[in-house]
Protein backbone atom coordinates (compact mmCIF):
# COMPACT_ATOMS: atom_id res chain seq x y z
CA UNK A 1 0.00 0.00 0.00
CA UNK A 2 1.45 3.36 -0.99
CA UNK A 3 1.68 6.23 1.53
CA UNK A 4 -1.36 7.99 0.09
CA UNK A 5 -3.57 4.92 0.16
CA UNK A 6 -2.46 4.27 3.73
CA UNK A 7 -4.21 7.53 4.58
CA UNK A 8 -7.26 6.94 2.40
CA UNK A 9 -6.11 9.30 -0.35
CA UNK A 10 -6.74 8.03 -3.88
CA UNK A 11 -5.85 11.25 -5.71
CA UNK A 12 -4.37 14.66 -5.07
CA UNK A 13 -5.16 18.09 -6.47
CA UNK A 14 -3.08 21.17 -7.04
CA UNK A 15 -5.06 23.04 -4.42
CA UNK A 16 -4.24 20.28 -1.91
CA UNK A 17 -0.56 20.57 -2.77
CA UNK A 18 -0.74 24.33 -2.44
CA UNK A 19 -2.31 23.87 0.99
CA UNK A 20 0.39 21.36 1.93
CA UNK A 21 3.02 23.90 0.93
CA UNK A 22 1.36 26.86 2.61
CA UNK A 23 0.21 25.25 5.84
CA UNK A 24 1.23 21.61 6.44
CA UNK A 25 -0.49 21.59 9.80
CA UNK A 26 -3.79 22.63 8.27
CA UNK A 27 -3.35 19.95 5.62
CA UNK A 28 -2.93 17.29 8.29
CA UNK A 29 -5.81 18.65 10.32
CA UNK A 30 -8.24 18.85 7.42
CA UNK A 31 -7.16 16.14 5.01
CA UNK A 32 -5.82 13.42 7.30
CA UNK A 33 -7.80 13.93 10.47
CA UNK A 34 -10.99 15.20 8.85
CA UNK A 35 -11.34 18.37 10.93
CA UNK A 36 -12.71 20.57 8.18
CA UNK A 37 -13.98 24.00 9.00
CA UNK A 38 -16.80 25.46 6.93
CA UNK A 39 -15.66 27.17 3.74
CA UNK A 40 -15.81 30.95 4.02
CA UNK A 41 -17.99 33.27 1.96
CA UNK A 42 -14.99 34.32 -0.16
CA UNK A 43 -14.59 30.80 -1.51
CA UNK A 44 -18.29 30.60 -2.32
CA UNK A 45 -18.04 33.98 -4.06
CA UNK A 46 -15.41 32.48 -6.35
CA UNK A 47 -17.60 29.50 -7.19
CA UNK A 48 -20.63 31.70 -7.77
CA UNK A 49 -18.87 34.22 -10.02
CA UNK A 50 -17.31 31.43 -12.00
CA UNK A 51 -20.73 29.91 -12.61
CA UNK A 52 -22.13 33.27 -13.68
CA UNK A 53 -19.26 34.19 -16.00
CA UNK A 54 -19.22 30.78 -17.65
CA UNK A 55 -22.99 30.98 -18.15
CA UNK A 56 -22.53 34.35 -19.82
CA UNK A 57 -19.74 33.09 -22.05
CA UNK A 58 -21.92 30.16 -23.10
CA UNK A 59 -24.69 32.50 -24.24
CA UNK A 60 -26.72 33.64 -21.24
CA UNK A 61 -27.57 37.32 -20.98
CA UNK A 62 -25.75 39.43 -18.42
CA UNK A 63 -28.83 39.46 -16.18
CA UNK A 64 -29.15 35.70 -16.41
CA UNK A 65 -25.43 35.31 -15.67
CA UNK A 66 -25.67 37.50 -12.57
CA UNK A 67 -28.79 35.66 -11.46
CA UNK A 68 -26.88 32.40 -11.81
CA UNK A 69 -24.08 33.73 -9.63
CA UNK A 70 -26.53 34.97 -7.02
CA UNK A 71 -28.38 31.67 -6.97
CA UNK A 72 -25.18 29.66 -6.50
CA UNK A 73 -23.97 32.00 -3.78
CA UNK A 74 -27.28 31.90 -1.92
CA UNK A 75 -27.39 28.13 -2.09
CA UNK A 76 -23.84 27.77 -0.83
CA UNK A 77 -24.07 30.32 1.95
CA UNK A 78 -27.60 29.66 3.19
CA UNK A 79 -26.31 28.42 6.52
CA UNK A 80 -23.13 30.47 6.62
CA UNK A 81 -22.38 32.65 9.61
CA UNK A 82 -19.44 34.31 7.88
CA UNK A 83 -19.69 38.06 8.62
CA UNK A 84 -18.30 38.78 5.14
CA UNK A 85 -21.24 37.14 3.44
CA UNK A 86 -23.11 40.33 2.53
CA UNK A 87 -19.96 42.07 1.31
CA UNK A 88 -19.21 39.11 -0.95
CA UNK A 89 -22.77 39.02 -2.24
CA UNK A 90 -22.59 42.74 -3.11
CA UNK A 91 -19.49 42.09 -5.22
CA UNK A 92 -21.05 39.34 -7.33
CA UNK A 93 -22.74 41.43 -10.02
CA UNK A 94 -19.70 43.57 -10.73
CA UNK A 95 -17.41 40.58 -10.87
CA UNK A 96 -19.66 38.69 -13.28
CA UNK A 97 -19.90 41.74 -15.52
CA UNK A 98 -16.12 42.32 -15.49
CA UNK A 99 -15.52 38.65 -16.23
CA UNK A 100 -17.80 38.62 -19.26
CA UNK A 101 -16.32 41.90 -20.49
CA UNK A 102 -12.83 40.41 -20.23
CA UNK A 103 -13.49 37.02 -21.76
CA UNK A 104 -16.43 37.67 -24.06
CA UNK A 105 -14.20 38.89 -26.93
CA UNK A 106 -12.47 35.48 -26.92
CA UNK A 107 -15.73 33.92 -28.04
CA UNK A 108 -17.66 30.98 -26.73
CA UNK A 109 -15.43 28.39 -25.00
CA UNK A 110 -15.34 24.98 -26.63
CA UNK A 111 -15.51 23.35 -23.23
CA UNK A 112 -16.02 24.46 -19.64
CA UNK A 113 -15.30 22.65 -16.39
CA UNK A 114 -13.14 20.01 -18.06
CA UNK A 115 -11.86 17.19 -15.86
CA UNK A 116 -8.11 16.71 -16.07
CA UNK A 117 -6.34 13.68 -14.66
CA UNK A 118 -2.60 13.20 -14.94
CA UNK A 119 0.27 11.56 -13.13
CA UNK A 120 3.49 12.88 -11.73
CA UNK A 121 6.64 10.84 -12.02
CA UNK A 122 7.27 8.95 -8.81
CA UNK A 123 3.94 9.84 -7.21
CA UNK A 124 1.64 6.95 -6.42
CA UNK A 125 -1.72 8.64 -7.00
CA UNK A 126 -3.05 10.74 -9.89
CA UNK A 127 -3.65 14.47 -9.86
CA UNK A 128 -7.20 15.62 -10.55
CA UNK A 129 -8.43 19.06 -11.49
CA UNK A 130 -10.98 20.96 -13.54
CA UNK A 131 -10.22 23.69 -16.05
CA UNK A 132 -12.67 26.58 -16.20
CA UNK A 133 -12.69 27.14 -19.95
CA UNK A 134 -10.90 25.84 -23.03
CA UNK A 135 -10.64 27.51 -26.45
CA UNK A 136 -9.42 25.26 -29.25
CA UNK A 137 -9.10 28.03 -31.84
CA UNK A 138 -6.88 30.08 -29.53
CA UNK A 139 -5.06 27.07 -28.04
CA UNK A 140 -5.94 28.46 -24.65
CA UNK A 141 -6.87 26.97 -21.29
CA UNK A 142 -8.21 29.45 -18.75
CA UNK A 143 -8.62 29.56 -15.05
CA UNK A 144 -10.85 32.16 -13.50
CA UNK A 145 -9.96 33.78 -10.18
CA UNK A 146 -11.95 36.35 -8.27
CA UNK A 147 -10.34 38.74 -5.86
CA UNK A 148 -10.90 42.13 -4.28
CA UNK A 149 -7.45 43.41 -5.31
CA UNK A 150 -6.23 42.89 -8.86
CA UNK A 151 -2.71 41.35 -8.92
CA UNK A 152 -0.18 42.52 -11.50
CA UNK A 153 1.04 38.99 -12.24
CA UNK A 154 -0.16 35.44 -11.84
CA UNK A 155 0.17 34.22 -8.28
CA UNK A 156 2.46 31.23 -7.93
CA UNK A 157 -0.21 28.90 -6.57
CA UNK A 158 -2.45 29.82 -9.51
CA UNK A 159 0.40 29.36 -11.98
CA UNK A 160 0.89 25.82 -10.69
CA UNK A 161 -2.81 25.14 -11.11
CA UNK A 162 -2.97 26.28 -14.73
CA UNK A 163 0.36 24.64 -15.52
CA UNK A 164 -1.08 21.33 -14.36
CA UNK A 165 -3.91 21.74 -16.87
CA UNK A 166 -1.70 22.85 -19.71
CA UNK A 167 1.01 20.24 -19.20
CA UNK A 168 4.72 20.63 -19.75
CA UNK A 169 4.82 19.80 -23.43
CA UNK A 170 1.32 20.77 -24.48
CA UNK A 171 0.53 22.93 -27.50
CA UNK A 172 -2.07 24.72 -25.44
CA UNK A 173 -1.12 27.86 -23.55
CA UNK A 174 -2.52 28.82 -20.20
CA UNK A 175 -3.98 31.98 -18.82
CA UNK A 176 -5.37 33.21 -15.54
CA UNK A 177 -8.25 35.67 -15.59
CA UNK A 178 -8.35 37.81 -12.45
CA UNK A 179 -11.61 39.56 -11.79
CA UNK A 180 -12.53 42.16 -9.21
CA UNK A 181 -15.83 44.00 -9.12
CA UNK A 182 -14.18 46.97 -10.85
CA UNK A 183 -11.19 45.66 -12.84
CA UNK A 184 -10.01 42.57 -14.62
CA UNK A 185 -6.90 41.22 -16.33
CA UNK A 186 -5.99 38.11 -18.24
CA UNK A 187 -2.34 37.07 -17.83
CA UNK A 188 -0.50 34.54 -19.94
CA UNK A 189 1.11 31.68 -17.99
CA UNK A 190 4.88 31.42 -18.34
CA UNK A 191 7.23 28.53 -17.56
CA UNK A 192 4.61 25.81 -17.29
CA UNK A 193 7.24 23.06 -17.12
CA UNK A 194 9.01 24.72 -14.21
CA UNK A 195 5.76 25.01 -12.28
CA UNK A 196 4.96 21.37 -12.92
CA UNK A 197 8.44 20.47 -11.66
CA UNK A 198 7.70 22.45 -8.49
CA UNK A 199 4.39 20.66 -8.08
CA UNK A 200 6.13 17.32 -8.43
CA UNK A 201 8.62 18.23 -5.73
CA UNK A 202 5.78 19.34 -3.47
CA UNK A 203 3.98 16.05 -4.09
CA UNK A 204 7.13 14.10 -3.28
CA UNK A 205 7.53 15.93 -0.01
CA UNK A 206 3.93 15.11 0.87
CA UNK A 207 4.42 11.48 -0.13
CA UNK A 208 7.59 11.24 1.95
CA UNK A 209 5.82 12.82 4.90
CA UNK A 210 2.86 10.44 4.68
CA UNK A 211 5.28 7.52 4.53
CA UNK A 212 6.57 8.32 8.00
CA UNK A 213 3.52 6.85 9.69
CA UNK A 214 0.09 5.45 8.95
CA UNK A 215 -1.16 7.21 12.09
CA UNK A 216 -2.26 10.78 11.26
CA UNK A 217 -1.97 11.77 14.91
CA UNK A 218 1.69 10.78 14.86
CA UNK A 219 2.16 12.90 11.75
CA UNK A 220 0.37 15.79 13.49
CA UNK A 221 2.85 15.49 16.33
CA UNK A 222 5.68 16.29 13.92
CA UNK A 223 4.38 19.74 12.96
CA UNK A 224 2.28 22.59 14.28
CA UNK A 225 0.22 25.51 12.97
CA UNK A 226 0.35 29.28 12.83
CA UNK A 227 -2.66 30.22 14.90
CA UNK A 228 -2.82 33.67 13.29
CA UNK A 229 -3.18 32.09 9.86
CA UNK A 230 -6.30 33.03 7.89
CA UNK A 231 -6.92 29.31 7.62
CA UNK A 232 -7.88 29.46 11.29
CA UNK A 233 -9.98 32.63 11.11
CA UNK A 234 -13.15 30.65 11.64
CA UNK A 235 -13.62 29.95 15.38
CA UNK A 236 -14.40 26.32 14.64
CA UNK A 237 -11.18 25.87 12.70
CA UNK A 238 -9.31 27.57 15.53
CA UNK A 239 -10.84 25.11 17.99
CA UNK A 240 -9.89 22.19 15.76
CA UNK A 241 -6.30 23.41 15.71
CA UNK A 242 -6.28 23.55 19.48
CA UNK A 243 -7.77 20.08 19.71
CA UNK A 244 -5.21 18.61 17.32
CA UNK A 245 -2.06 20.57 18.04
CA UNK A 246 -2.71 21.97 21.51
CA UNK A 247 -1.85 25.51 20.45
CA UNK B 1 30.01 17.02 -10.10
CA UNK B 2 30.35 16.03 -6.49
CA UNK B 3 32.81 13.44 -5.24
CA UNK B 4 32.18 11.53 -2.06
CA UNK B 5 29.46 13.25 -0.12
CA UNK B 6 28.14 10.63 2.68
CA UNK B 7 24.37 8.35 4.38
CA UNK B 8 23.61 5.79 7.11
CA UNK B 9 23.36 2.56 5.21
CA UNK B 10 20.80 -0.16 5.52
CA UNK B 11 23.31 -2.73 6.74
CA UNK B 12 22.94 -5.70 4.45
CA UNK B 13 24.46 -9.12 4.52
CA UNK B 14 27.94 -9.82 5.77
CA UNK B 15 30.50 -9.79 3.01
CA UNK B 16 34.08 -11.09 2.93
CA UNK B 17 36.48 -8.20 2.65
CA UNK B 18 39.15 -6.97 0.31
CA UNK B 19 42.10 -5.45 2.13
CA UNK B 20 44.35 -3.00 0.34
CA UNK B 21 47.62 -2.29 2.10
CA UNK B 22 47.90 1.45 1.73
CA UNK B 23 51.28 1.53 3.42
CA UNK B 24 53.35 -1.11 1.67
CA UNK B 25 51.14 -2.11 -1.25
CA UNK B 26 49.53 -5.45 -1.87
CA UNK B 27 46.00 -6.71 -1.76
CA UNK B 28 44.36 -9.61 0.04
CA UNK B 29 40.98 -11.25 0.21
CA UNK B 30 39.48 -12.67 3.37
CA UNK B 31 38.44 -16.30 3.02
CA UNK B 32 36.01 -16.13 5.93
CA UNK B 33 33.30 -18.71 5.25
CA UNK B 34 31.40 -18.24 8.47
CA UNK B 35 33.63 -20.59 10.49
CA UNK B 36 37.19 -20.36 9.33
CA UNK B 37 39.17 -17.18 8.91
CA UNK B 38 41.98 -16.75 6.47
CA UNK B 39 43.60 -14.39 4.02
CA UNK B 40 44.52 -14.99 0.42
CA UNK B 41 46.85 -12.75 -1.57
CA UNK B 42 45.44 -11.54 -4.88
CA UNK B 43 48.10 -11.22 -7.56
CA UNK B 44 45.99 -9.66 -10.31
CA UNK B 45 43.08 -7.80 -8.81
CA UNK B 46 40.23 -7.36 -11.28
CA UNK B 47 36.66 -6.80 -10.10
CA UNK B 48 33.35 -5.17 -10.88
CA UNK B 49 33.20 -2.00 -8.80
CA UNK B 50 29.59 -1.09 -8.06
CA UNK B 51 29.53 2.49 -6.89
CA UNK B 52 25.75 2.24 -6.45
CA UNK B 53 26.71 0.42 -3.23
CA UNK B 54 29.07 3.15 -2.13
CA UNK B 55 28.85 4.35 1.43
CA UNK B 56 30.95 6.98 3.11
CA UNK B 57 31.42 8.08 6.66
CA UNK B 58 33.47 7.30 9.76
CA UNK B 59 35.36 4.07 10.35
CA UNK B 60 37.53 2.80 13.18
CA UNK B 61 39.47 -0.40 12.59
CA UNK B 62 39.81 -2.25 15.90
CA UNK B 63 41.00 -5.67 17.00
CA UNK B 64 37.35 -6.69 17.23
CA UNK B 65 36.63 -5.56 13.72
CA UNK B 66 35.74 -2.28 12.09
CA UNK B 67 33.25 0.13 13.66
CA UNK B 68 31.52 1.78 10.71
CA UNK B 69 29.16 4.76 10.74
CA UNK B 70 28.39 4.99 7.06
CA UNK B 71 25.79 6.62 4.89
CA UNK B 72 24.88 6.48 1.20
CA UNK B 73 26.15 9.22 -1.07
CA UNK B 74 23.66 12.05 -0.91
CA UNK B 75 22.84 11.77 2.79
CA UNK B 76 24.40 14.03 5.41
CA UNK B 77 27.47 12.66 7.20
CA UNK B 78 26.82 11.42 10.72
CA UNK B 79 28.67 13.03 13.61
CA UNK B 80 32.18 11.75 14.15
CA UNK B 81 31.81 9.11 16.88
CA UNK B 82 35.32 9.52 18.29
CA UNK B 83 38.76 10.88 17.54
CA UNK B 84 39.79 7.38 16.54
CA UNK B 85 37.26 7.23 13.76
CA UNK B 86 38.60 8.32 10.37
CA UNK B 87 36.75 9.28 7.25
CA UNK B 88 36.49 6.35 4.91
CA UNK B 89 34.54 4.64 2.19
CA UNK B 90 33.05 1.24 1.52
CA UNK B 91 32.01 -0.24 -1.79
CA UNK B 92 30.86 -3.70 -2.85
CA UNK B 93 32.98 -5.32 -5.54
CA UNK B 94 32.35 -8.53 -7.45
CA UNK B 95 35.24 -10.89 -8.03
CA UNK B 96 35.42 -13.28 -10.97
CA UNK B 97 35.85 -17.04 -10.75
CA UNK B 98 32.80 -17.62 -8.60
CA UNK B 99 34.22 -15.60 -5.70
CA UNK B 100 31.33 -13.15 -5.85
CA UNK B 101 30.65 -10.09 -3.74
CA UNK B 102 33.25 -8.65 -1.43
CA UNK B 103 33.45 -5.46 0.53
CA UNK B 104 36.23 -2.99 -0.06
CA UNK B 105 36.57 -0.64 2.87
CA UNK B 106 39.34 1.80 3.61
CA UNK B 107 40.32 4.94 5.45
CA UNK B 108 43.81 5.17 3.91
CA UNK B 109 44.10 8.53 2.20
CA UNK B 110 45.83 7.17 -0.89
CA UNK B 111 43.34 4.34 -1.30
CA UNK B 112 40.31 6.58 -0.80
CA UNK B 113 41.70 9.08 -3.32
CA UNK B 114 42.26 6.30 -5.85
CA UNK B 115 38.73 5.04 -5.34
CA UNK B 116 37.39 8.55 -5.73
CA UNK B 117 39.16 8.89 -9.07
CA UNK B 118 37.64 5.71 -10.43
CA UNK B 119 34.27 6.74 -8.95
CA UNK B 120 34.35 10.08 -10.76
CA UNK B 121 35.28 8.39 -14.03
CA UNK B 122 32.50 5.86 -13.53
CA UNK B 123 29.64 8.24 -12.86
CA UNK B 124 30.72 10.40 -15.81
CA UNK B 125 30.59 7.46 -18.21
CA UNK B 126 27.47 6.90 -20.33
CA UNK B 127 27.56 3.18 -19.52
CA UNK B 128 26.87 4.02 -15.87
CA UNK B 129 23.56 5.71 -16.76
CA UNK B 130 23.04 7.25 -13.37
CA UNK B 131 23.54 3.91 -11.64
CA UNK B 132 20.98 2.10 -13.75
CA UNK B 133 23.36 0.91 -16.45
CA UNK B 134 26.48 -1.23 -16.38
CA UNK B 135 29.23 -1.42 -13.78
CA UNK B 136 32.91 -0.90 -14.54
CA UNK B 137 35.43 -3.72 -14.73
CA UNK B 138 38.34 -2.33 -12.74
CA UNK B 139 41.93 -3.58 -12.61
CA UNK B 140 44.51 -2.61 -10.03
CA UNK B 141 47.43 -1.87 -12.34
CA UNK B 142 50.10 -0.84 -9.86
CA UNK B 143 50.97 0.74 -6.56
CA UNK B 144 52.85 4.02 -6.56
CA UNK B 145 55.12 4.13 -3.53
CA UNK B 146 55.54 7.47 -1.80
CA UNK B 147 57.33 8.71 1.25
CA UNK B 148 55.40 11.18 3.33
CA UNK B 149 56.17 12.88 6.63
CA UNK B 150 53.93 10.26 8.21
CA UNK B 151 55.86 7.37 6.64
CA UNK B 152 55.56 5.23 3.55
CA UNK B 153 52.44 5.21 1.44
CA UNK B 154 51.37 2.93 -1.40
CA UNK B 155 48.79 4.52 -3.64
CA UNK B 156 46.86 2.06 -5.80
CA UNK B 157 46.17 2.92 -9.42
CA UNK B 158 42.85 1.63 -10.72
CA UNK B 159 41.93 1.45 -14.37
CA UNK B 160 38.53 0.87 -15.92
CA UNK B 161 39.14 -1.83 -18.53
CA UNK B 162 35.55 -2.55 -19.53
CA UNK B 163 31.90 -2.58 -18.53
CA UNK B 164 29.66 -5.41 -17.45
CA UNK B 165 26.02 -5.90 -16.60
CA UNK B 166 25.45 -5.67 -12.85
CA UNK B 167 25.15 -9.12 -11.23
CA UNK B 168 22.01 -9.62 -9.15
CA UNK B 169 24.10 -10.17 -6.03
CA UNK B 170 25.33 -6.58 -6.17
CA UNK B 171 21.78 -5.23 -6.30
CA UNK B 172 21.24 -6.45 -2.74
CA UNK B 173 23.92 -4.09 -1.51
CA UNK B 174 22.73 -0.96 -3.25
CA UNK B 175 23.00 2.08 -0.97
CA UNK B 176 19.94 4.29 -1.20
CA UNK B 177 20.01 7.78 0.28
CA UNK B 178 17.08 8.81 2.39
CA UNK B 179 14.39 10.74 0.53
CA UNK B 180 15.07 14.42 0.21
CA UNK B 181 13.79 17.30 -1.80
CA UNK B 182 15.19 17.36 -5.32
CA UNK B 183 17.64 20.09 -6.11
CA UNK B 184 16.31 22.15 -8.98
CA UNK B 185 18.57 22.64 -11.96
CA UNK B 186 17.82 26.35 -12.18
CA UNK B 187 18.97 28.98 -9.77
CA UNK B 188 15.83 31.03 -9.31
CA UNK B 189 12.08 30.45 -9.09
CA UNK B 190 10.24 30.55 -12.40
CA UNK B 191 8.25 33.63 -13.31
CA UNK B 192 4.51 33.02 -13.31
CA UNK B 193 3.45 35.44 -16.03
CA UNK B 194 2.52 39.13 -16.02
CA UNK B 195 1.85 39.66 -19.72
CA UNK B 196 -1.72 40.64 -20.36
CA UNK B 197 -3.47 38.73 -23.12
CA UNK B 198 -5.72 40.38 -25.62
CA UNK B 199 -8.19 38.53 -27.81
CA UNK B 200 -7.31 38.07 -31.49
CA UNK B 201 -8.95 40.67 -33.71
CA UNK B 202 -11.08 38.12 -35.48
CA UNK B 203 -11.02 35.51 -32.78
CA UNK B 204 -14.55 35.80 -31.54
CA UNK B 205 -16.68 33.03 -32.96
CA UNK B 206 -19.78 33.81 -30.98
CA UNK B 207 -21.52 37.10 -30.45
CA UNK B 208 -20.47 39.04 -27.40
CA UNK B 209 -23.17 38.70 -24.75
CA UNK B 210 -25.59 41.54 -24.48
CA UNK B 211 -24.40 43.90 -21.76
CA UNK B 212 -27.47 46.07 -21.91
Amino acid sequence: MNPFEAHGIDHISVSQLNLWAAAPGIYVMERLLGYRAPVGAAAHRGTAVEAGVLAGLMGASLKEAIDTANAVFTERTALSSDPRRDKERDALAGMVERGIELLGPWGRPDRVQVRKEWRMEGIAVPVLGFTDAEYDAHGLILDLKTTHALPNAIRTSHARQVASYVGGGSNMSGGVAYITSKKSALYRLENASAHIASLTRMARSLQNFLAISTDPHELASLITVDTDSFYLADPRARQHAFDVFGV
Amino acid sequence: MMGFGLNIGKGGDFLPSIRINGKDGGIERSTWDGTNRGLEVIEDFVALFDFATLKVGWIEFTDRGPDKRLVAIGDPLPDRPSEKHKQGVQVAVYLPGGLGCHELCSTAIGVVAALETVYMNTVAAPEWDNGNGQVPVVRLTEFIKEKTRHGNRAVPVFEIIGWNDRPKELEEHRAVPRPRAAMPSVSRPAETGSTQMTPPASGARAPVPDFG
